[in-house]
C-alpha cells in the first residue's frame, strides 16, 4: 500500500473524505457490525475461513469418470441401462451403461478413490472433502448454474460470492472484494448472471478480472490508447474536479456528495494496485512452472489458479474461478465439461486443464500456509448419466455430482454422502447447492438463516429455506 | 349422560350410538374419565403444543388448527385427520413419529395422555368440532390497510393555532396533506427553490433529459412565475420526449429486455414492437385503467386492433427459458421451466400492477399475507394457456397475405411452365441424376451416393462412415463427381475438389453430415412437394438434394451425348424441409466460379429462379448444398426443372416463329408484372407476445413441485380484496383474461390505482409514500401518508385515469418545488426526508446519463421508435454471442430507451452505473457510488469520445474564444453561469490539458450527475 497516497485523500478530501471512505471500503468494521459495535447477528460464531476460492466447472462434470469411484457400473457396462425404456434424459433415451473411461486407483493415507484423470490432484487427496450425493433441481445448464451458483434456478438472485461480501465486507482497500475469473474462451452458460448480485447493491457483484495478459486487468481501468495523448497531465485534471467538486458540495454537506468524491480517490488506487495484483512476472519460476503457465492449453487456467492465490494474498474476500465457457465456437473440443458426443475427448482435456491448475493452486496454498484460512470449493452445475450418449457421451443428471472442498476448516480425506451403485441418484444424505452454501457460509462464520435481506415480501437467504452444514466434513 | 355426549347422539344415527357406546365403555375402561367428547379440551392440547407454529398468525405448512374449518381442511400437504381413524391420520402419525417428522419438532412433545386424547376425539368423528367459525372475520392480517377500499379523504384543516399556518405554503391539495405531517412532525417546510433548479429538475422527471433553453416557453405578458411554470409542465408533458422517459420506468418493472435470456440467449427482433406502445401509450395519456387491460388481455379485447394486441406485451416481457421449454426431451424438465415460467410471469403482473407478492404463495401459505397456496395455484390457472412467442400482430391480415402471395407464386410458376414449353429446347438434369440422357430416358427415383458417387437406387437414412470432402467421381454420363463438403476438419480450413480435372471451390463449415442421395426425384423421407402453396409433384422435373453435399455436372460430356449446344442453364431452387428460416445454402459455380448463391434458405423463403449464361468454353456445372454448420436436420433442397437450355440457332422468321415469339414477350411481360406484384406485398408486422395455447388444467402443487400435484384449481383472483372475480366453470383463455383485466381495472379494487399512483411519486420524489413499491402487503412498509395516497388513488379513478393529471397535480405542488437544500435542524429529525421537508437530491440514472452526455456534445439523434440501437457485435451460435463495442458512430447515439437489451450479457458501462439487470423485476433502482463508476466515467470509450465531441461543438459555437466555451461548457452541462474562479480555474485546466479534458472533468462532476 503506498501510504503517501492515502494520505493524500485524507488531506484532499478532508475528514468527511474519510468517513465517507470508510463507508465506501466496506471495512469489516462497517459492515460485520452493527452501529453500536457489536458483531452482526449472524456472525455467530469464530471463522475458520477468511477467504473462498471457488473452482467452477461449467456444463456438467461427470461425477463417475472423476471422483466418484463405481465398480458396479464398471461390471454393468454395456448392459441396458433402462430395459422398460422409460426414461428420457436431456437430450437423448439412455444408452447402456457405461463404466468410467478412467481407471480408479485408491490414493493417500485416506484410499479414497479418484479417477486417473487427475493425477495430480490424486496427490492431494487427503487435503479433500467429496461431497458425492449433490443434486440439482434442473438439469438444464442455465437454470442449473444459477441455482449452484445462488440458490435458485432462476436469474435474479445474488450469488454466493455477493453474499459473502454482503455479510463479511473487504479486507482489502484496494481491491474489489468479489473477482470473478472467467474463462478465456468466454462466459459459462447464463452470463454474468452467475456472479449477479440480483437484488443486493450492485456494489456486491463480482468484478470480473481479465485473464488474458494483453488487456487491462478490469475494464476501463485506463482510457483506450487512442485517448492517452488528452492524458497530459492527469493531476491537473484530476485537481480541477476535485476542486469543482468540493465548491459545490461545500454548500450542500451531502454525505453522497463526500462519498462519490472518495471514489475518485479509490479508482486511483485501483489503478495501483489491479496491474500489481496480476502482474505475475515477480512469481518464481518453480511457481509459473507448478501452474503451467507456459503450457499452450493449461496455461490459462493455470493463470486463473495463480492470479486467485495472488488476489487472495492480497486481501480479496471471495474469487471465482470458472473452468470452462459457454457452448461456443471451438469445433475440435466443446468449450467446456457438456460432453454429449465424446466424453473420453472433451473430459480428457478438460481434466488434464483442471488437474494442472487446481493441484498447483492446493499446493502453493499450502505451501504458503493460505490454505487452513482459505476455503477452496470445487463443483459443477449438475453431473452425467452413468448411461452412454450415443457412443461415447453422456447426457446431463440432476440426479447426481460431485463437488469438493479443501482448506479453510474442512477436514481433508474425507467424503459425505453416496450415489446408488451405478451412480445415478444421490441415495446417502442427498445434499443440495443449499447445504454447501451453509456449510461454506459457516466456515466464514456466518449463520446462513441469519444472513438476510428483504425483497419483494421476502427476506432472502442463500439458502432458501433450506441448507444444513455439514459438520461430517468440518475440522 | 354429560350434556356433551347428549348434543353428540343429537346429531349422529343409532348406528354410530351403537358403536359409540362400545368405544365410550372401553375408553372409560382405560383412562380416568377425561370428558373425551370435548373439543375444548382437544383445542387446549393444540394451543399448548401447536398454535405457535400452525396457528392465525403463523400457519407453518399452510397449516392451521386453531379453526375447526381449517382442522378439516388441513395443509399444504392435504387433510390432516382422517375421520373416526385416528392410526391413519397424519395428525396422530406425527404426534407420535419417532423420527425427524415428529410435532412439534422440538421440545418434549406430547404426552401419552393428550396423545390419547386426540386419538379418542378423532376416532368419536370429532366431537363438537366447530365449524360455524368465520374464518375470515377472525383474521387480522385482512385488516390491514392495502386491501381496504379507496376513501377519499377530506383536505386536512389546519387546527389549533391557525398563525402556525404562515409558516407553510400549499399550491395545491398535495401540499396540505404534506404540511399536515411536517406540523406533527415540528418539520419546516424548504424555500422555493430557483427557477432554474426547478425546470432542472422537471426537466429531468420528465424528459430524463438536461434543461435546454430552446424547449423552455417565453414568460408571457401579465403572466405569475407560477402560471408561467404550469406553462412549462403543460408543454413538458406534451413533448414526446416525456413517454421515452416513463416507459423507461414501466419496463423496469416489466423485466423487459430484447432477448430471452437464460442458456441460450436467443434475440427477440419483434420485443420493440411492445416497447413502443408504452413510450406511445404515456405519450398519449392512455388512461391507466385501459392500459392495464390492454397489457393484460388486449389481443381478446381487440384482435384486430394492432396496438391493443402488441400491449400483451407485457406479458411475455420476462425471460424464456427455450432450453427448458422447448429443446429438451425430459418431460420433468419442461414441466419445471414451464411452471417457473408461468411463476415470473405472475409474479410480474401482481406485483407490478397490485403490489402483492403472489410469489411467496408458490409452495405454501403465504407467511405474512392472507393468501393461501391455493389462490396462487388459482391465478396461475388464469394464464394457463398463455406462451409467449414472436407472432404476427393480426392474424387476418397474415390470412390475406399467404393467400395473395400463394396466388402469385402460383401464377409465377404456372408462367415459367408455359414459357418453357414454349421454348421447349432444355435438357432435363433430374433425368441426367436418374442415369437418363437428359430428355426423359432416366429411372425415376434413382440417385447417386454421395461418399461413394456409386447409383443408389435405394432409400438410404443418414449415412454413417463418411469421409469427408473427398472427390468422388461418378460413371453416369453426364455427371462428372460428387463429395461431401465441410469446411473446417481437423482445425483446417479445406477447399473441395469438385471436378475430376482438380478444379478446387472454398467451401463453408458445416456439419459434415449428409441424408440419403441426390435423386432424379424428392429424397428419402421429403418433407413435402409444395412449396409457397405450389404442389410440384406432377407436372416438374425435380432434382432432390440434401445438405451437405456437393456434385458436378460435365457439360462437355453431355453435349457430345446429345449433339447439342448449351445456352443457359435455367432452373428453380427452393428449400423442401421443414424449417422456415435459415436452413441451407446453395451456391452454383461454372468451372470453379460462383455464379449464383442462395444463403440461409427457408421454407419461408419460396421458389428462386437460377439463370446462368453458359458459353462453350465453359465445362463443369456444380451444384453445392451446405446445411450452415447447424446440423443438417431437415436441410432438403430441391432443384425445380433444372433445364440446359439449347443453343440452337434461331430458324428464319418464320411466321410461327413470330408468333412464338410474340407469346413469349408477352408472357414474359406478365411474369414480370406478377413477381413485381409479390415482392410488393408487405408482409405482416409481427411483435414479440403471447399466443393463447389450451387451458390446460392446472393443479395445487406439493411444496410448488410440479411432480406432486394435488386436487385442481379454478382460476380465480386472490381474495382478500373487497373485489369478486366471478368465471363460469369452463372458461377460455380470453375471458379469463378480460375477466382478470376487469377485476384489475375495477374502481372497487384498491390495489390498482393506489400502485400506479405511489410509482408515480417514487419517480417524482425519490421514494414512494410507500417505499415498498412492489409490495403493499404485511411484508411491505406502510405508507407515510396514508391519506394523501388514498387521495391520489381516488383522484386517479374520478379524472379516467389520467396519468398526466397526477403528475401535473404533483409537479405543480409546492412541496415538488421546494428547494433541495439541507437544513440542519430539520436534518437531525428526519435525515431520510420521509416527510418532505425539502426535495431530496437525485442521482441521474444510467439511462439519463448517457443521454446527456449525448446531448451536450450535440450527438444525440432524436429519432423516435422502432426497432433498437444494437451496440454489439452479434454472433450467430447455440448461445448468441453479444460483443459490444464502443459507441462511437451516429446510428449508436439514439436515447438509450432504444438500446436493444441483451439479457443475459449485460452492457458493462451501463450495469456500472446501476442500469439493472433485465433479469430482474426493478420496482425501486440502486444508487451505488463505487470506484468502477469514477473508473467508467474517466475511461471508457464513449466517455472519452463524447468529450471530444462536446468539445468539438463549444469550438464550433464559440471559435476560439477560450472564456466564452467556458461559460457555455457551464450552461450546456450545469444549466448556469460560471462563476470568476470557475471560469479561472476551467481556463486553466484548458491551457495545461485541453479542452477535451475540461470536458471530461465538466462529466464526471457531482454538479452534473446529481440533480438538485
Amino acid at each position: 500500500m503506498n501510504l503517501s497516497r492515502r494520505n493524500m485523500l485524507w488531506n484532499f478530501a478532508g475528514g468527511l473524505g474519510g468517513i465517507a471512505l470508510a463507508d465506501l471500503l466496506h471495512r469489516d468494521a462497517v459492515h460485520a457490525h452493527t452501529s453500536d459495535g457489536k458483531p452482526a447477528s449472524y456472525l455467530t460464531h469464530a471463522p475458520k475461513a477468511k477467504a473462498v476460492i471457488e473452482i467452477f466447472c461449467p456444463g456438467g462434470m461427470s461425477q463417475v469418470d472423476t471422483w466418484d469411484y463405481k465398480p458396479e457400473l464398471e461390471k454393468r457396462t454395456g448392459q441396458p441401462f433402462d430395459a422398460d425404456g422409460k426414461l428420457t434424459f436431456f437430450a437423448s433415451k439412455p444408452g447402456n451403461c457405461q463404466g468410467s473411461f478412467w481407471k480408479f486407483r485408491q490414493h493417500g493415507q485416506s484410499g479414497l478413490w479418484m479417477s486417473d484423470l487427475f493425477p495430480k490432484l490424486s496427490q492431494q487427496i487427503d487435503d479433500i472433502a467429496f461431497l458425492h450425493s449433490m443434486q440439482s433441481k434442473s438439469a438444464l445448464h442455465g437454470p442449473a448454474m444459477f441455482m449452484m451458483n445462488s440458490g435458485f434456478t432462476r436469474p435474479g438472485f445474488p450469488s454466493m460470492g455477493s453474499w459473502v461480501t454482503y455479510g463479511l465486507g473487504s479486507m482489502n482497500d484496494n481491491l474489489p472484494a468479489y473477482v470473478v475469473l472467467p474463462d478465456v474462451r468466454g462466459l459459462p452458460p447464463g452470463g454474468v448472471s452467475n456472479w449477479g448480485a440480483g437484488f443486493l447493491p450492485a456494489e456486491y457483484q463480482g468484478t470480473v478480472l481479465e485473464v488474458a495478459t494483453n488487456k487491462p486487468p478490469i475494464a476501463d481501468l485506463f482510457p483506450n490508447t487512442k485517448f492517452k495523448e488528452s492524458q497530459q497531465n492527469p493531476e491537473a485534471a484530476q485537481q480541477f474536479l476535485h476542486w469543482l467538486n468540493q465548491e459545490h458540495a461545500a454548500q450542500r454537506n451531502e454525505a453522497d456528495l463526500n462519498a462519490r468524491i472518495a471514489t475518485y480517490e479509490l479508482a486511483a488506487r485501483l489503478q495501483l494496485s489491479a496491474p500489481e495484483s496480476t502482474d505475475i512476472s515477480k512469481e518464481t519460476a518453480a511457481t509459473q512452472e507448478l501452474y503451467g503457465l507456459a503450457h499452450p492449453e493449461e496455461g490459462s487456467f493455470g493463470r486463473q489458479c495463480l492470479l486467485a492465490r495472488r488476489l487472495v494474498e492480497r486481501g480479496v474476500r471471495f474469487v471465482q474461478i470458472f473452468c470452462g465457457a459457454e457452448n461456443t465456437t471451438a469445433k475440435k473440443i466443446r468449450p467446456n465439461w457438456d460432453s454429449h458426443e465424446d466424453l473420453p475427448r472433451d473430459h480428457g482435456y478438460w481434466g488434464a486443464v483442471l488437474d494442472r491448475g487446481a493441484s498447483a493452486l492446493l499446493a502453493d496454498l499450502k505451501e504458503r500456509g493460505m490454505l487452513e484460512s482459505t476455503l477452496v470449493i470445487c463443483t459443477t452445475e449438475f453431473g452425467r448419466q452413468p448411461a452412454a450418449q450415443g457412443g461415447k457421451g453422456r447426457d446431463h443428471n440432476a440426479g447426481a455430482f460431485t463437488a469438493w472442498m479443501a482448506g479453510g476448516g474442512i477436514r481433508g480425506g474425507t467424503r459425505y454422502g453416496a450415489t446408488d451403485e451405478l451412480g445415478y441418484q444421490a441415495a446417502e444424505t442427498p445434499l443440495f447447492c443449499y447445504d454447501l452454501h451453509a456449510t461454506a457460509l459457516h466456515l466464514l462464520g456466518i449463520d446462513h438463516e441469519k444472513l438476510t435481506f428483504y425483497n419483494n415480501g421476502i427476506q432472502r437467504r442463500l439458502t432458501d429455506v433450506h441448507g444444513h452444514v455439514i459438520r461430517e466434513i468440518l475440522l | 349422560m354429560s350434556e356433551l355426549l347428549k348434543r353428540y347422539l343429537g346429531s349422529y344415527s343409532q348406528r354410530h350410538w351403537a358403536t359409540f357406546a362400545i368405544f365410550a365403555c372401553l375408553y372409560w375402561l382405560a383412562t380416568p374419565p377425561l370428558n373425551a367428547q370435548d373439543y375444548s379440551a382437544v383445542q387446549a392440547i393444540f394451543e399448548k403444543h401447536c398454535y405457535q407454529c400452525h396457528g392465525a398468525t403463523k400457519r407453518e405448512g399452510g397449516l392451521r388448527l386453531d379453526r375447526g374449518k381449517f382442522i378439516l381442511t388441513g395443509g399444504d400437504n392435504g387433510p390432516i385427520v382422517v375421520r373416526q381413524d385416528s392410526d391413519k391420520s397424519e395428525l396422530v402419525k406425527r404426534i407420535t413419529s419417532i423420527e425427524e417428522d415428529r410435532m412439534p419438532p422440538e421440545g418434549a412433545g406430547l404426552s401419552p395422555e393428550e396423545v390419547q386424547q386426540i386419538k379418542t376425539w378423532i376416532d368419536a368423528d370429532l366431537p363438537n368440532l366447530p365449524m360455524n367459525e368465520d374464518a375470515a372475520n377472525d383474521d387480522s392480517r385482512l385488516s390491514h390497510w392495502a386491501w381496504q377500499p379507496i376513501s377519499r379523504p377530506a383536505l386536512p384543516t389546519p387546527k389549533g393555532d391557525n398563525s402556525l399556518d404562515t409558516n407553510y405554503i400549499a399550491f395545491n391539495s398535495i401540499d396540505s396533506f404534506i404540511i399536515q405531517k411536517l406540523r406533527e412532525k415540528g418539520l419546516p417546510q424548504s424555500p422555493l427553490a430557483s427557477w432554474t433548479d426547478r425546470l432542472r429538475r422537471l426537466s429531468y422527471d420528465l424528459h430524463g433529459l438536461p434543461l435546454s433553453p430552446i424547449n423552455q416557453p417565453a414568460l408571457a405578458a401579465h403572466e405569475s412565475p407560477e402560471e408561467h411554470y404550469g406553462r412549462v409542465v403543460e408543454q413538458w408533458l406534451a413533448d414526446p420526449a416525456y413517454g421515452e422517459k416513463w416507459a423507461r420506468h414501466w419496463l423496469d418493472i416489466a423485466h423487459y429486455a430484447d432477448t430471452h435470456g437464460f442458456e441460450r440467449d436467443q434475440r427477440r427482433q419483434n420485443a420493440w414492437r411492445y416497447r413502443d406502445y408504452v413510450i406511445n401509450s404515456w405519450n398519449h395519456d392512455l388512461p391507466y385503467d385501459q392500459f392495464v387491460r390492454q397489457q393484460i388481455a388486449g389481443d381478446a379485447l381487440a384482435p384486430r386492433d394492432s396496438n391493443s394486441v402488441i400491449a400483451t406485451g407485457f406479458l411475455s416481457a420476462g425471460p424464456y427459458d427455450f432450453v427448458g421449454q422447448e429443446e429438451t426431451q425430459n418431460e420433468v424438465l419442461r414441466r419445471q421451466a414451464r411452471a417457473d415460467d408461468l411463476d415470473d410471469m405472475l409474479t410480474q403482473i401482481m406485483t407490478s400492477l397490485c403490489g402483492v407478492t403472489i410469489h411467496c404463495a408458490r409452495c405454501h401459505e403465504h407467511k405474512l399475507d392472507p393468501i393461501s397456496q391455493a389462490e396462487y395455484y388459482e391465478m396461475i390457472s388464469l394464464f394457463a394457456a398463455v406462451r409467449r412467442s414472436d407472432r404476427p400482430v393480426d392474424y387476418l391480415q397474415l390470412k390475406e397475405y399467404d393467400e395473395s402471395q400463394k396466388q402469385l407464386t402460383q401464377k409465377i410458376a404456372e408462367l415459367n411452365s408455359q414459357l418453357r414449353k414454349l421454348r421447349n429446347n432444355g435438357l432435363d438434369l433430374a433425368d441426367v441424376v436418374g442415369g437418363g440422357n437428359g430428355f426423359g430416358t432416366g429411372k425415376f427415383d434413382a440417385g447417386i451416393d454421395p461418399a461413394t458417387g456409386n447409383i443408389q437406387l435405394e432409400k438410404r437414412g443418414f449415412l454413417d462412415n463418411l469421409r469427408l470432402n473427398h472427390f468422388s467421381t461418378v460413371n453416369t454420363v453426364g455427371l462428372d463427381g460428387i463429395a461431401i463438403p465441410d469446411g473446417l476438419v481437423d482445425g483446417t480450413n479445406h477447399r473441395l475438389q469438385v471436378t475430376s480435372t482438380g478444379i478446387e471451390i472454398d467451401i463453408p463449415d458445416t456439419s459434415g453430415a449428409c441424408w440419403d442421395a441426390i435423386r432424379n426425384g424428392p429424397v428419402n423421407a421429403q418433407h413435402s412437394l409444395q412449396l409457397a402453396g405450389v404442389d410440384y409433384s406432377a407436372g416438374h422435373n425435380m432434382l432432390g438434394t440434401h445438405a451437405n453435399v456437393a456434385f458436378s455436372i460435365d457439360l462437355d460430356e453431355l453435349s457430345t451425348a446429345s449433339q447439342k449446344e448449351f445456352a443457359r442453364f435455367q432452373s428453380g431452387v427452393g428449400y423442401f424441409g421443414q424449417t422456415e428460416r435459415e436452413g441451407a445454402t446453395v451456391a452454383i459455380f461454372l468451372d470453379g466460379f460462383e455464379v449464383a448463391k442462395f444463403e440461409k434458405l427457408g421454407r419461408l423463403d419460396g421458389l428462386y429462379p437460377i439463370d446462368v449464361a453458359l458459353q462453350k468454353k465453359h465445362r463443369f456445372l456444380t451444384f453445392l448444398v451446405t446445411d450452415n454448420g447447424n446440423g443438417i436436420g431437415h436441410d432438403q433442397v430441391c432443384f425445380i426443372d433444372p433445364l440446359l437450355v439449347i443453343d440452337e440457332p434461331s430458324p428464319n422468321n418464320t411466321e410461327a416463329q413470330r408468333i412464338v415469339q410474340a407469346e413469349i414477350g408477352r408472357i414474359e411481360l406478365e411474369l414480370k408484372a406478377a413477381q413485381l406484384a409479390k415482392d410488393q406485398l408487405q408482409s405482416p408486422i409481427r411483435y414479440f407476445g403471447i399466443t393463447s395455447g389450451t387451458e390446460t388444467p392446472i393443479f395445487r402443487l406439493r411444496r410448488g413441485n410440479p411432480e406432486d400435484p394435488l386436487e385442481s384449481v379454478q382460476p380465480n383472483a386472490i381474495r382478500c380484496v373487497p373485489v369478486a372475480m366471478n368465471l363460469p366453470a369452463i372458461t377460455t383463455d380470453d375471458e379469463r383474461r378480460l375477466a382478470f383485466a376487469q377485476w384489475l381495472t375495477d374502481s372497487k379494487n384498491p390495489l390498482t390505482a393506489r400502485v400506479i399512483v405511489n410509482r408515480l411519486w417514487h419517480y417524482h420524489f425519490g421514494r414512494g409514500l410507500v417505499d415498498t413499491p412492489s409490495d403493499f402487503g404485511l411484508g411491505g412498509n406502510p405508507p407515510s401518508h396514508p391519506e394523501l395516497l388514498d387521495w391520489l388513488a381516488a383522484e386517479l379513478i374520478e379524472h379516467d385515469w389520467s396519468i398526466k393529471h397526477i403528475q401535473r397535480l404533483i409537479c405543480s405542488s409546492y412541496t415538488y418545488q421546494q428547494s433541495s437544500l439541507k437544513q440542519d435542524s430539520a436534518y437531525a429529525i428526519d435525515a431520510q426526508n420521509q416527510w418532505l421537508w425539502r426535495r431530496s437530491p437525485k442521482r441521474l440514472d444510467a439511462e439519463a446519463l448517457r443521454d446527456t452526455v449525448l446531448s451536450l456534445s450535440g450527438c444525440l439523434d432524436r429519432e423516435f421508435y422502432g426497432p433498437g440501437y444494437e451496440d454489439f457485435d452479434y454472433q450467430e451460435e447455440y448461445a448468441p454471442v453479444y460483443r459490444y463495442k464502443p459507441a462511437n458512430e451516429p446510428s449508436l447515439w439514439r436515447r438509450s430507451i432504444y438500446r436493444y437489451i441483451v439479457r443475459t450479457t449485460t452492457h458493462q458501462f451501463l450495469a456500472t452505473l446501476d442500469c439493472p439487470n433485465a433479469a430482474n423485476l426493478t420496482p425501486v433502482r440502486d444508487h451505488t457510488t463505487t470506484p468502477l463508476q469514477a473508473l467508467a466515467l474517466l475511461n471508457n470509450d464513449f466517455m472519452r469520445d463524447q468529450a471530444r465531441r462536446f468539445a468539438d461543438r463549444l469550438q464550433q459555437e464559440c471559435g476560439n474564444d477560450s472564456q466564452r466555451i467556458v461559460v457555455r461548457a457551464f450552461e450546456l452541462a450545469y444549466a448556469r453561469q460560471p462563476s470568476k474562479s470557475e471560469i479561472a480555474a476551467a481556463m486553466k485546466l484548458s491551457k495545461q490539458t485541453d479542452l477535451e479534458t475540461l470536458c471530461l472533468m465538466l462529466f464526471n462532476s457531482n454538479e452534473f450527475i446529481f440533480v438538485d
